[in-house]
């Protein structure tokens, strides 16, 4: 049975729709994110699943139950703000304990659920200071702290780690992940970092102005987007999407790439496929090689003046980014770290084109 | 001295001036409850006492006259304290649950409520006197206490709503939020969150209320019984009464007892005051 199933839901202020008929069902043991750009509608479908939003049309059930009109109180979620929002007057251990004070939870219990998550999240020496004196690390483990108290159906972040420095974020999210495993809690959890939902996910929504584009597990969206916005939003650095033209001869594939100042670049698909006359080819950087001349990596511009003018070389320590522009567009491919790669100069390349995508340059869709 | 340190000196000589500009009234009332009306008669108005009374303070006190009263300001003083303690405290305490509606609990047509409320702040106190004279009538509580009680909390609920309002909204709504999935409710949200973090605006609303209605006279004359005159009345009725000769040292040290409460008042929570005032300015 499902932990969260979203069925039709809208949610509109007025005349302004926000989300447009979301549906989502998500196994006990997931780990939900919803990914995209601000403005796309996560935090106010995080917020609707909370119940803090009432929604327009549609239902929501959590652990089977309909919840759709339900106060946050009684859906028997927990959920980390963005903000932390701890409540500034009290002490970290009243913070953490005031959900079950509220809820009439004997003194006893309460003690016993405070030590242990105290003791989980190494948050014992602080449990008698007040929020403002906590770091924001600090902050942030108390917020969670109150979350996991309280041993929900459903876990409920809010960008958790947004406030904090690079380095403390990164080892947060392992912190989160390992938490994660170790509970095999359900989370939905919300960001704007692509990153962040690689690493966490076991299920990614990616959201764009209030409409879901894919749902999948990180490999699915990370190699197989179903459009071009999901191709451009996930992965760092991002898809490259080449614009080209197709041409159909004796059966196998023919794509050919605009060059400036030289002939077009023809690669051809071993796969012979319906594909209309423009396209858009999505491939990302690491499946851009240096051409070795084997069959499985064949060069870049077969019998059509050869390599491609590389025009900036990024060395960044385990790799080697170089750009050069095909199609109109900058393409960035990733290389070996001791690649022989010189800026404005000329370069083997090679596409591995069992993983490209295909793009529809109107609607944007995937096409194969 | 460069001309940094003039200018400097010239404005603590402006401030001190203004000060002692200020002071003046204070110190002519103070020096003169503590003369004889001999020596009153006899000295000049900025001289010090040549020889200290106290007379003139406990005749103010308990058997100056107010017309055929003479029970100094005594009766009424507890009638004011009687009246602006509930007054205070009432209107304190609906305006920090109006001002946390206003800013936490948004509701169609918050907006139009909140400046009604608002408008209540502009109208002045004449406009109102027939209306209420005749609704406290209706009431049954005309020329008493509550009455008072019930026109100065009926009056302070537009500003208090306004200084809660205003400190509330800075307060994060995620606060609430959070507080909401922890299972609080309206009520216990306010308690156990919002009131502890509202001494500052409190001190502001307590400073502000107690400034109005301990001060007031229009109401107090206009809606008080026999029994039932704040100070501020008492003090009017004590200076108009003339019996041949005038007791300035008495009316004096009657006018210092009725403004000692709200000074008493402003000096031991001042701070928090011009805290409290600031506070909205301020994001935590």
């Amino acid at each position: 049975m499902p932990i969260l199933e979203i069925d039709h839901l809208q949610k509109a202020y007025g005349e302004t729709h926000i989300l447009h008929d979301i549906n989502i069902s998500m196994e006990p043991g997931d780990f939900l994110v919803l990914v995209g750009p601000s403005g796309c509608g996560k935090s106010t479908l995080l917020n609707c699943i909370a119940g803090l939003e009432p929604i327009t049309g549609g239902t929501i059930r959590i652990g089977g139950g309909d919840v759709t009109g339900v106060s946050p109180k009684d859906r028997d979620i927990a959920m980390v703000f963005q903000s932390y929002a701890l409540y500034p007057t009290m002490s970290v251990a009243r913070n953490i304990t005031f959900g079950m004070q509220v809820r009439g939870v004997d003194k006893a219990t309460q003690a016993a659920k405070l030590a242990e998550v105290a003791r989980q999240l190494q948050i014992e020496p602080l449990l008698a200071r007040k929020p403002g004196q906590l770091s924001g690390g600090q902050r942030q483990r108390v917020a969670m702290g109150r979350a996991l108290v309280r041993d929900p159906k459903l876990f409920l972040f809010d960008e958790p780690l947004s406030n904090l420095d690079a380095k403390l974020r990164v080892s947060m999210r392992t912190e989160i992940k390992k938490l994660h495993q170790d509970l095999n809690a359900s989370i939905v959890y919300v960001t704007h970092d692509q990153i962040e939902a690689m690493t966490l996910a076991t299920k990614i929504v990616v959201m764009k102005g209030g409409v879901i584009q894919q749902i999948g597990t990180p490999a699915e969206i990370y190699n197989r987007p179903a459009n071009m916005f999901v191709a451009d939003f996930m992965g760092s650095p991002a898809m490259n999407l080449i614009p080209a033209q197709v041409r159909s001869e004796g059966g196998q594939t023919r794509i050919e790439i605009a060059r400036e100042g030289a002939a077009p670049l023809v690669i051809t698909d071993p796969v012979a496929r319906e594909l209309p006359s423009q396209i858009v080819l999505g491939v990302r950087p690491e499946d851009i090689h240096e051409a070795t001349g084997s069959a499985h990596l064949p060069r870049l511009a077969q019998g059509a003046g050869g390599d491609v003018m590389i025009e900036i070389v990024e060395p960044a320590g385990a790799d080697t980014f170089a750009v050069t522009h095909l199609g109109g567009k900058p393409v960035t491919a990733r290389l070996r770290a001791e690649s022989a790669v010189r800026a404005r100069a000329l370069f083997p390349l090679a596409f591995d084109l069992s993983k490209v995508s295909y793009f529809s340059p109107e609607s944007g869709e995937r096409l194969n | 001295m460069t001309s940094n340190t003039m200018l400097r000196w010239g404005l603590y000589a402006v401030l001190v001036l203004f000060a002692l500009f200020y002071l003046m009234p204070l110190f002519v009332m103070l020096t003169t409850s503590l003369k004889s009306l001999e020596e009153i008669r006899t000295g000049s108005l900025l001289s010090l006492p040549r020889e200290l009374t106290f007379a003139p303070w406990a005749e103010a006190w308990s058997s100056a006259c107010a017309g055929t009263q003479c029970q100094g300001l005594r009766p009424f003083f507890w009638n004011s304290v009687l009246m602006a303690v509930p007054a205070v405290a009432i209107s304190t305490v609906v305006g920090a649950l109006n001002g946390y509606v206003f800013a936490q609990w948004r509701f169609r047509g918050a907006n139009l409520f909140f400046a009604a409320i608002l408008f209540g702040c502009f109208i002045p106190f004449q406009v109102v006197l027939l209306p209420m004279a005749q609704m406290l009538g209706l009431m049954g509580i005309a020329g008493t206490i509550p009455g008072l009680i019930f026109v100065h909390v009926i009056y302070g609920i537009g500003f208090t709503t306004l200084f809660f309002r205003n400190y509330y909204v800075t307060i994060p709504l995620e606060l609430v939020r959070a507080a909401k999935v922890d299972g609080a409710g309206f009520f216990r949200i306010f308690f156990a969150i919002f009131l502890p973090l509202s001494l500052p605006i409190i001190t502001v609303s307590v400073i502000w209320q107690f400034t109005q209605i301990w001060n007031d006279f229009l109401f107090g004359v206009s809606f008080s019984g026999p029994g039932s005159q704040p100070v501020t009345v008492a003090l009017n009725n004590i200076v108009n009464s003339t019996t041949g000769v005038k007791a300035y040292n008495v009316d004096m040290a009657a006018a210092i007892i009725a403004a000692a409460p709200t000074l008493l008042v402003y000096v031991i929570a001042g701070k928090y005051f011009i805290r409290g005032l600031t506070a909205g300015s301020v994001k935590g």
